[in-house]
């Protein structure tokens, strides 16, 4: 269990990483993938490198 | 469904203190982003499966994915409806990959190429009201998209010519079906012009 506890820690900055990215590409494309666009939450400009 | 597992998963980064609380709204977004999308490709990849054609499947997406992102186009407001009709759309699309295949319909497929990219000249980007864009994004993500589908369809010519039309086929309609989404937003602003 500990094991297991400590290899999901270890793989956090990974996750972070990935999800930060996710943003970065939102923030710098028009819309998602599929036919649904969820709303965009403000702070996400913050990522946009299209000033 | 998936809004719940995007809550969980950022209280979970919360609480290991890989993210700020202010941060929470963004990292939902992220999650809720990155599953809402998975789902529906994973359904192809599976569906590609099935019908012998993973390869196929991948070819498609693949150009189809760089090309939405920048050109936008028709969104569901509700998940549930977009969720069931990307499923169907994105089945749909691949028999008829299938179907082109089978019958040899290659001069039908190129015609559609042509007009898709023509289409996607002329109407991308197109915004939505969740991702409004400013006058800039608009030309960023125009030049995107004639750099972009003009890499694919070069791809795609090549292909062609080398008679490799088993690839050829899903990379043409990972062009068709971004301009082909554009269309319900062609309709709604004509029938808008229309009434008002």
């Amino acid at each position: 269990m500990k094991t297991l506890k400590s290899t999901i820690n270890k793989i956090i900055p990974a996750v972070t990483a990935c999800l930060t990215f996710v943003l970065f590409v939102s923030a710098n494309s028009n819309s998602s993938l599929m036919i649904h666009q969820p709303k965009a939450p403000k702070g996400i400009e913050r990522f946009s490198k299209i000033k | 469904m998936i809004e719940k597992l995007s809550k969980k998963a950022v209280a979970w980064l919360l609480n290991a203190g890989a993210i700020s609380a202010d941060d929470c709204e963004l990292y939902e977004y992220a999650v809720y982003s990155v599953l809402f999308t998975l789902t529906p490709l994973s359904w192809v990849f599976i569906i590609g499966l099935i019908l012998g054609m993973p390869l196929q499947g991948v070819l498609f997406l693949l150009p189809f994915l760089f090309i939405r992102k920048f050109s936008g186009g028709f969104h569901f407001k509700s998940p549930a409806a977009c969720f069931v009709t990307s499923i169907t759309v994105l089945t749909l699309f691949l028999l008829m990959i299938r179907y082109v295949l089978f019958q040899q319909l290659y001069i039908v497929c190129s015609v559609a190429v042509v007009i898709s990219i023509v289409s996607l000249f002329l109407l991308s980007p197109i915004d939505s009201e969740a991702r409004r864009l400013s006058l800039k994004e608009e030309k960023v993500f125009r030049k995107a998209v004639i750099i972009i589908s003009l890499l694919v369809f070069s791809i795609y010519v090549l292909l062609m010519v080398l008679n490799c039309y088993y690839y050829a086929v899903p990379i043409g309609a990972g062009l068709i079906l971004p301009a082909f989404l554009q269309l319900p937003c062609l309709f709604i602003k004509i029938f808008r012009l229309q009434n008002a």
